[in-house]
């Protein structure tokens, strides 16, 4: 082999290997997970479904049951009230709340199933709308909960279930009253570590439920887009006010930062800008510290 | 400047190498285009990986606690967030005996909410998450510890009066809460195999 040869050679192996090296560290991040442990997962999708129906009337919808995880199991599905307490719309399964009755409404077309790892099963069910049904909206929750394994609760021992949820939001149609406001937000402008935090409270005076989107955008001094996020469809119940917050987990430490942040819902958007400082309470401290001490060493020089 | 024959043809190699790995890319370049287009639903999905929380006891001439642990993942697209929820899986809240129900049972300790978790009442049962409400001890997985040793415990509710243990304000993808399980008994306590089903619960936000 002449040497022009080697050296095109060895050039071109170096290149291909190279470019393989590359490739193969890329996929070397991801390690093999070897582990066989039994992983149970039980998905729900979707996790809302909204239909609009006259009182009298009946639909027919679905969802999904998805066995992500590595065993088998058996699920059944079935309904409960759902309505929600405080501003931070902790849920409610007893069915103190008006509008909390559709689950009376819904009948399965299957109750119980059995899943293999990978498995997905459509569950159907159909909702009757009485004929005095109020106008407006009425919710309820659509569990799929598994069902633990006989063969394997021998002795003394807590056995688990585990249920995800859909919420059912049925509006009766005939005089809807869309009607809400943002009552006002927080964007405190001196904050001392992370997340920034900022919210607004959102009032729902009709008797339908509504979505609000939401965005908040925050800039450095110099204009630079630091994070960016959005809320696509925060749902606001009828006779409950909501506090929906943006927050941003990864800010620094220390920064000066311009806050923009809106919600637009129904036909009305909201806004608000300001700027918001981070600073650890210790470097406040610190300062003050450093201002007391050069205050009080010029009064000694002056005296 | 004068290029030695060796790096020009060195050079060219490179060139030549390079082009040979990218050519199914260069290759696919000049081939017809198409839209990709993906729908993402929304979805919540939980997991855990033991299939039983298990504990003995053996009391001696004092009483005895014993502690379990179940790690419990969620995860969801909704950008706001999901709750979790504990509670009994129905009316009973008690550790049922297997061979008597109805006649032998561990009932459930005294504190009924998260901020008032203390230790086990002797010959009962309870759970906590650490860090909610007064969930706070040393909480170790292990059989037969001393009465009063594995921090602080609260009563499973009845099914329908469920404890909100965590609610967030964001997606999430597998995100854990250990739940911790503990049992106190004395030698008043019959000899038996007792147990009780919870209902974890993850809905969206």
């Amino acid at each position: 082999m002449e040497k022009k040869e080697l050296y095109f050679l060895v050039g071109g192996l170096l290149a291909v290997f190279s470019l393989f090296g590359l490739i193969s560290s890329t996929y070397a991040v991801d390690d093999i997970d070897t582990t066989t442990e039994s992983r149970e997962e039980i998905t729900m999708s979707p996790t809302t479904q909204k239909h609009e129906i006259a009182a009298g009337e009946s639909y027919t919808s679905s969802f999904k049951v998805v066995n992500n995880g590595n065993t088998d199991f058996t699920f059944t599905v079935y309904t409960r009230p759902f309505s929600v307490e405080g501003e931070e719309y902790s849920p409610d399964y007893s069915g103190t709340s008006a509008r909390s009755d559709a689950y009376q409404w819904v009948q399965f077309h299957t109750t119980e199933s059995f899943l293999k790892p990978g498995e997905t099963e459509e569950v159907s069910y159909t909702v009757r709308v009485p004929e005095g049904a109020s106008i407006g909206g009425h919710y309820a929750v659509l569990f799929a909960e598994t069902q633990p394994d006989e063969d394997k609760t021998q002795g003394s021992q807590i056995v688990r279930k585990k249920r995800v949820g859909m919420v059912l939001r049925v509006n009766v149609s005939g005089d809807i009253q869309q009607s809400g406001a943002v009552l006002d937000s927080s964007l405190p402008f001196v904050q001392f570590r992370a997340p920034m935090t900022s919210s607004f409270r959102v009032r729902n005076s009709g008797n339908v439920d509504f979505d609000v989107q939401s965005s908040i955008n925050v800039t450095d001094v110099f204009g630079n887009l630091k994070y960016s996020a959005t809320k696509a469809n925060t749902t606001v119940y009828p006779d409950t006010t909501r506090r929906i917050e943006q927050n941003w987990d990864g800010v620094s430490w220390l920064g000066l930062y311009r806050v923009d942040l809106s919600a637009t819902y129904m036909d009305k958007s909201y806004n608000i800008t300001r700027y918001v400082l981070v600073i650890p309470r210790w470097l406040i401290a610190l300062i003050v510290i450093v201002l007391v001490g050069w205050a009080y060493a010029a009064y000694i020089k002056r005296h | 400047m004068k290029i030695s024959k060796k790096y020009l043809y060195g050079a060219v190699g490179v060139v030549s190498g390079f082009a040979l790995v990218s050519s199914p890319a260069l290759v696919s370049a000049v081939t017809d285009t198409t839209t990709v287009e993906a729908t993402v639903g929304s979805a919540i999905s939980i997991s855990n990986t033991t299939p039983t929380v298990s504990v003995s006891l053996t009391p001696g001439g004092s009483a005895v606690e014993s502690v379990g642990s179940d790690t419990v993942s969620v995860s969801t697209n909704d950008t706001d967030g999901y709750t979790l929820d504990v509670a009994a899986s129905d009316a009973s809240n008690d550790l049922d005996s297997a061979t008597g129900p109805g006649t032998y049972s561990i009932g459930v300790t005294t504190p009924t909410t998260p901020a008032t978790a203390t230790t086990l009442d002797t010959n009962s049962w309870g759970w906590c998450v650490v860090g909610l409400g007064s969930c706070s001890g040393s909480y170790t997985v292990s059989n037969n510890q001393s009465a009063g040793a594995s921090g602080n415990w609260i009563a499973m509710p009845v099914s329908g009066s469920d404890v909100e243990v965590k609610s967030t304000s964001g997606t999430a993808s597998n995100d854990t809460t250990v739940f911790y399980y503990g049992v106190n008994v004395d030698t008043s306590q019959e000899t038996d195999t007792y147990t009780d089903a919870v209902t974890y619960t993850a809905l969206v936000k």
